[in-house]
């Protein structure tokens, strides 16, 4: 992002992912059979060395799934989660189970956060009126930093200071948490306010 | 005392045995770390782009492999009086790979290429290296006798 975007155009912005989020919480909730909860969304423009001060450590061990939205090449979304968390997650929605192979909670990790992504979608859809499609996910084990540097990078983002735009979600009863990152292109949010009439 | 110094993304740091100098998370960013024998002085750089030319605001020079090295190397050079430098370097992986994707527009790739050329026409060997895959990558650099280890989730610590 070259130039910030106005007062009101960031709570424009904020209020589309929050729209998005909740439509992914609700997707989620359904899926696992728990209630899912969501902060307000979090739209700010950070230097990386905040990010890691504030949001999550460079160096801490994530699970990480990446879809692409594809057609209109606007970014990315990315699901961040703890691997306990992943694990945890894997066990609600495989509950037949008792001991989960890594490819296992890898594949239920996955498919969550395709549905976290697609029900995201089809709520910002219905906004903009226009068709949004996502890649069939890929997911990675390794570090924050490692990660979110890497996918900025891939979306043309050079700049030392990064746009964080997340919804962070959790499970009552056990407390599961995770966060779906939207990364995205450069000039992609100014033209996403002008569809939406902003 | 040594002292651990930690070098941020698209920055560099300048510092002296028996210090250790340390960048975390590299991803398809690449870390050089550089080195005068005799006066132990060293330097580390997280480069996250591999040319500036294609950019009008190149004020981070830091940032760019092929501005970076050049000026660190004489920063080095100006310190020390050694003209002797050697080099090691660790990341530039592609940590997502989706299947169309051609490796051209892979960034991972294009800064080891851009470091290496960069290093080449300095005259620095690269003594040793550990890039590419798909995996992230921590470097710790000993400034006593410039022993790098390259840490990496659920694989062996790697020595350059």
């Amino acid at each position: 992002m070259s130039d910030k975007p106005s007062l009101l155009r960031f709570d424009a912005l904020q209020e589309v992912v929050n729209i998005g989020g909740g439509h992914a919480a609700t997707a989620l909730s359904k899926m696992i059979g728990n209630k899912v909860e969501m902060d307000v969304t979090f739209v700010e423009l950070l230097p990386y060395e905040k990010v890691y001060e504030t949001i999550q450590s460079d160096d801490t061990i994530v699970k990480a799934v990446l879809s692409k939205l594809i057609g209109r090449e606007y970014g990315v979304f990315l699901f961040v989660i703890d691997p306990e968390d992943a694990e945890a997650l894997a066990h609600i929605v495989l509950p037949d189970n008792d001991e989960l192979s890594e490819g296992l909670i890898d594949s239920a990790l996955t498919e969550l956060s395709n549905i976290l992504v697609q029900s995201f979608l089809q709520a910002v859809m219905q906004l903009i009126d226009k068709p949004l499609f996502a890649s069939v996910p890929v997911m990675t084990m390794d570090m924050f930093g490692s990660i979110l540097s890497s996918v900025y990078m891939a979306q043309s983002q050079f700049s030392e200071e990064v746009f964080i735009i997340k919804n962070n979600f959790y499970s009552s009863g056990r407390i599961i948490e995770g966060s779906l990152y939207f990364v995205p292109k450069p000039k992609v949010l100014e033209q996403l306010l002008k569809e939406l009439g902003i | 005392m040594s002292e651990q110094i930690k070098v941020g993304i698209s920055d560099y740091k300048l510092a002296t045995a028996p210090n250790q100098l340390v960048t975390i998370g590299l991803g398809s960013c690449v870390g050089i770390a550089l080195y005068a024998p005799e006066s132990k002085i060293g330097a580390l750089s997280h480069i996250m782009l591999p040319d500036s030319s294609s950019f009008s605001d190149t004020s981070k020079w830091a940032k760019f492999a092929n501005l970076a090295l050049p000026n660190i190397v004489n920063e080095l050079r100006e310190q020390t009086k050694e003209t002797k430098i050697l080099a090691k370097i660790a990341g530039g992986a592609s940590m997502f790979t989706f299947t169309n994707e051609s490796q051209t527009l892979q960034i991972g790739l294009r800064n080891i290429e851009a470091v290496k050329a960069t290093l080449t026409e300095l005259e620095i060997p690269i003594v040793s290296e550990h890039v590419g895959g798909k995996m992230g990558r921590s470097m710790y650099v000993d400034l006593n006798d410039f022993n790098v280890k390259v840490r990496m989730v659920n694989r062996e610590e790697f020595i350059l």
